[in-house]
């Protein structure tokens, strides 16, 4: 079980929290510009990290808030939290293939 | 059921079960302005720490960014929270309808959470004026710390009220042999 630091509420269990995904992707525009390859990559075109990557969770059973952290998706390790809105956090070395 | 009824009891646990008065009151991005003309309001210390409770006229459980559990009847919050929040917009709903409360006393009261809570409820990182939500027996809780009284108050809604019962009656098994 991970134990995931949420900003407001400290280290929790990790069935109390509810991942989202990746975080930081920005939807395309302008609307009637955005063309079905750019649309599709905005739906369903994801990282799969071996190594860091930037997800976001929410603490569905405490707090409710949206948060992003690192994730090491090899070793589970949590490198960073921080809120949302902010730019992505830096990734020490990134392992992408 | 107004009076609390007895859910449990064993040598050094005791689990009551009754209704509960309470209304959350949401409100966005407070500032410290606000928060003291609430806890002047209730005459207590305002939580604006995370999982934390303030104790006055009304007991005030933090839940989350703008969003407290006050715990006292609706006609009773409504005029001190209008008054002290004024043009704010705020949200003030009664949800005493829809929570149960369940008070858990005795020496033994830690070690029978533990079993189905993986909260550390040790007064070392839950010390009195501590709240939390959390998961009991896959139940989403409010948990607060005893304060004077000894007790902890698990507030869970009523729907899963069922549930708690008896996985209480069925946790406390150990304690009673």
């Amino acid at each position: 079980m991970l134990l995931i630091p949420c900003p407001w509420c400290g280290p929790r269990d990790e069935t109390e929290f509810r991942c989202g995904g990746q975080s930081h992707i920005q939807r395309p525009e302008p609307y009637g510009a955005v063309g079905d390859q750019a649309w599709s990559d905005y739906l369903f075109t994801r990282a799969n990290p071996k190594g860091a990557g930037r997800e976001r969770w929410v603490h569905a059973f405490g707090c409710r808030q949206w948060f992003n952290l690192v994730r090491d998706t090899r070793t589970h390790e949590i490198a960073a939290v921080y809120p949302m809105g902010a730019p992505p956090a830096e990734i020490a070395a990134e392992t992408g293939r | 059921m107004a009076d609390p009824s007895a859910v449990a009891h064993a040598p050094g646990l005791s689990i009551a079960e009754s209704p509960v008065a309470v209304s959350l009151l949401r409100v966005r991005s407070p500032d410290t302005g606000l928060t003291t003309a609430l806890g002047d309001a209730f005459g207590l210390e305002w939580p604006t720490r995370p999982n934390t409770v303030g104790e006055g006229r009304v007991r005030a459980a933090w839940l989350a960014p703008g969003e407290w559990a006050l715990f006292d009847a609706a006609e009773v919050l409504a005029a001190p929270v209008t008054a002290a929040l004024g043009e704010r917009l705020h949200h003030l709903s009664d949800v005493s309808a829809g929570r149960r409360l369940w008070r858990v006393e005795g020496e033994r009261a830690r070690e029978l959470l533990a079993k189905g809570c993986g909260l550390d409820i040790h007064p070392r990182s839950f010390p009195p004026g501590s709240c939390a939500q959390t998961v009991l027996a896959q139940v989403a809780i409010l948990l607060i710390a005893p304060g004077g009284d000894g007790a902890f108050s698990i507030i869970a809604d009523a729907t899963l009220a069922a549930h708690l019962r008896l996985w209480f009656a069925e946790a406390v098994q150990e304690f009673i042999a």
